[in-house]
């Protein structure tokens, strides 16, 4: 796709840009699938930077539902590099930019909140992660109810750490949910 | 004109029936034909009276061999004595105007429109010039299956079923093998039948010829008098729904022969209607690309769809066909075998000619890899033939059946050919309809499902009865890719990627993990792998230009199936 796209003649268009960005994005969520710290980081920054281009009319900086999940994939790539505080940093980044978004909802923290427990979890400040991870969880019961088979996001990143379900008071729920989609 | 000729009709008449009547050496066929040929000249007032059925042919005269005597009692023999032929009259008085006056002939009337016969020549085994296969292999279980429909069997005892026509067709696409089984299952069984006949049965004039043919190997013809195909056919037929040993004997089952007819490549069933023997102790094999064949009334009660080898057959087939040319004390190389018949698509057809070739040009299998992934297997056939015209080249692709498609099935067939061949969800193609631009693609539903029709009919492709989804031959794609240029390449390969685009179900960053769209993207995923493997190579060719479609359906696609590890 990267080839496809410089290859592309005309590449002024939000459309081009768009598909440059998200080509961006899969390389560095790939290389992170597979380990591939370093790519991880260059990719997912080089598709944040893109983003922090963009203006609105007024020469604003443009907030919407792709900033918020390019922040996040980037604090998951400085924490996949061993950079928790930074991390933690752009987790925060991710929250604020969707809950600074007209069509906010909090199921939109899914990612960003999670994460943020997970690094407090790393970081050993354990209070924190779990009191963390007990509010997404909640947020999620509400939207999509106790066996929530919506959430693939939500449990994968709770539950693919196992050890990180000793913190989480609703154990046997996430297990239950787990199971359901699998 | 029909004056002379009633005239002169009359007179043979005389001196013929006054032979037969005193039982002398019976008529001279040719003065019984230029007797009936004169009687009835021009007129098809025969069939009014029911001595043979209308034709399909208009050649009236191939009506006229019965030799019709009328009862004494018939009215119209009321006549009695000479004809005056000064009298204007018709020519069915002409025709009976032949009928013995009963004051001069005999007071025992011959039956009916009685048929001076020959006697079969049997056994007859006309295969043509089909000669068994020393290479044939495999295919045992078809061969016992065909024997279950075709042969008699002890329980099939009652009178009723003996008599009706039993049936078997062989289905399947060009190159599959369907010829060769039919030969072999001839030659195989020639003696469980008393006769064997092989007939093309792709045109009804040859299929006219054909039988004409089988007139003359039968017996039932001199070769001199078959120019009157239509009576030649109509004498076969006679025999197969009366199949006498002898005309002489009389009727009883050690009397009755058996025969198997064999219909090579009845592509168009209406070739057969004039053809097909209803009744007869007999058996009939059809071949067809048509997968329709099976269950038509006028080609069979049985059959099969006949598949390529599987790779271990094909390799065993392969291994069999080579080992007379390679060098002894070669090492094993199952891998390149596997390799090699991989790509001929296990097509009986293809091994055998590549094998021929890899003998003509001393190739090794890896040599023949290399060359067969350089240049396509078209390219290495004309390269290996020995064939020194144009015209004596054998080509692959009409050998498949792609000659002779019409400009839009080639058309969806090349879309086809650069999608997943195991499976394409057929709103693919339905929903191309409306936004490709490829000439000779089909612009609308009614042309989509006349160009299916005709792909399906010539086993290119098949399709699945539930899911509808249309599957297709490796081999088939490979040769319709290797027939477009390379303007044409980059066309289809374009409209292809609209084509699944537009059935693709793209999804937001914010629902990018819903799993809703994922039995939807299972079904289009293989053919997105299909184009993105053959990017490389497309966007190599002069005229091709990257577009944004691509990246959107290779990313979103790419996004999909990270999501499933």
């Amino acid at each position: 796709m990267q080839i496809i796209c410089d290859q592309l003649e005309d590449k002024s268009t939000e459309e081009v840009a768009y598909i440059v960005r998200e080509t961006h994005h899969n390389q560095g969520t790939a290389a992170g699938e597979t380990n591939d710290r370093e790519h991880f980081l260059t990719h997912s920054r080089l598709w944040l930077d893109m983003m922090l281009k963009r203006e609105t009319a007024d020469g604003q900086l443009l907030l919407d539902y792709e900033l918020g999940i390019g922040y996040n994939e980037v604090g998951n790539a400085y924490a996949m590099n061993g950079k928790y505080q930074v991390a933690i940093e752009h987790f925060v980044k991710s929250i604020e930019t969707f809950q600074a978004l007209p069509d906010y909802e909090d199921t939109m923290l899914g990612w960003p909140e999670s994460n943020i427990g997970l690094m407090y979890w790393m970081l050993g400040y354990h209070d924190d992660a779990e009191r963390a991870l007990t509010e997404i969880i909640e947020i999620y019961k509400t939207a999509y109810g106790t066996d929530d088979t919506n959430s693939f996001k939500y449990v994968a990143s709770v539950v693919s750490r196992k050890k990180l379900l000793t913190v989480v008071q609703d154990r046997q729920n996430v297990v239950r949910t787990w199971k359901c989609l699998r | 004109m029909l004056r002379t000729s009633l005239e002169s009709a009359v007179n043979d008449a005389r001196s013929l029936i006054s032979e037969k009547f005193q039982g002398k050496a019976s008529s001279s066929k040719l003065v019984q034909n230029t007797l009936l040929t004169r009687c009835i000249a021009s007129s098809r007032d025969w069939n009014e009276i029911g001595t043979m059925r209308s034709q399909t042919t208009e050649d009236v005269r191939s009506q006229s061999i019965p030799v019709l005597n009328l009862p004494s009692e018939h009215p119209l023999s009321e006549q009695g004595g000479p004809l005056d032929i000064q009298a204007p009259i018709s020519s069915v008085e002409a025709t009976f105007g032949s009928s013995i006056p009963r004051s001069q002939g005999n007071s025992n009337p011959l039956t009916d429109f009685e048929q001076l016969h020959r006697q079969p020549h049997l056994p007859c085994f006309a295969m043509k010039n089909y000669k068994r296969n020393g290479d044939f292999f495999g295919r045992n279980d078809i061969l016992d299956m065909i024997d279950k429909s075709l042969l008699p069997t002890a329980q099939n005892t009652d009178e009723l079923d003996r008599n009706l026509v039993r049936s078997f067709a062989l289905c399947g696409m060009g190159g599959v093998g369907k010829t060769e089984l039919a030969i072999e299952y001839a030659y195989s069984r020639q003696s469980k039948f008393d006769a064997i006949f092989w007939v093309t049965a792709d045109d009804k004039n040859i299929l006219t010829e054909e039988f004409a043919r089988i007139a003359v190997d039968l017996g039932l013809k001199d070769e001199r008098e078959v120019q009157d195909l239509t009576v030649a056919r109509e004498l076969v037929k006679g025999w197969l729904s009366n199949p006498v040993r002898s005309y002489d004997a009389p009727t009883s089952s050690s009397n009755e022969a058996s025969w198997l007819l064999i219909f090579d490549n009845a592509d168009k069933f209406d070739v057969l209607e004039d053809f097909w023997p209803t009744t007869g102790l007999g058996a009939v094999l059809t071949t067809s690309r048509d997968p329709l064949a099976k269950s038509q009334t006028h080609t069979a009660n049985w059959g099969i769809d006949l598949r390529p080898f599987s790779s271990p057959e094909a390799m065993q087939f392969m291994d069999i066909i080579t080992r007379r040319f390679l060098p002894p004390g070669q090492p094993t190389q199952d891998k390149e075998i596997a390799e090699t018949v991989d790509k001929l698509g296990g097509l009986p057809l293809l091994i055998t000619q590549m094998a021929g070739v890899m003998a003509r040009l001393r190739l090794s299998y890896l040599e023949f890899l290399t060359l067969c992934n350089e240049s396509g297997i078209e390219y290495i056939n004309k390269t290996g033939n020995s064939a020194k015209t144009p015209e004596q080249l054998y080509t692959i692709s009409s050998k498949i059946g792609l000659d002779g498609l019409s400009a839009r099935s080639l058309g969806l067939l090349y879309m086809i050919s650069m999608l997943d061949p195991e499976r394409i969800p057929e709103r693919i193609l339905t929903g191309a309809c409306s936004i490709v631009s490829v000439e000779d693609f089909p612009k609308n539903l009614a042309q989509y499902f006349e160009a299916r029709a005709q792909l399906l009919q010539a086993s290119l492709i098949n399709q699945n009865p539930d899911t509808r989804d249309i599957w297709v031959h490796r081999i088939v794609q490979d040769v319709a890719k290797e027939r477009l240029n390379q303007q044409h390449t980059v066309e289809v390969y374009e409209a292809a990627i609209y084509a699944v685009s537009s059935a693709w179900p793209f999804a937001r960053l914010e629902s990018r993990f819903n799993t809703t769209r994922y039995r939807e993207c299972a079904a289009l995923f293989p053919s997105v792998i299909r184009l993105k493997n053959g990017y490389g190579t497309t966007a190599s060719l002069d005229t091709f230009r990257h577009d944004l479609p691509s990246a959107k359906l290779f990313n979103d696609a790419g996004w999909y199936v990270r999501c499933l590890r």
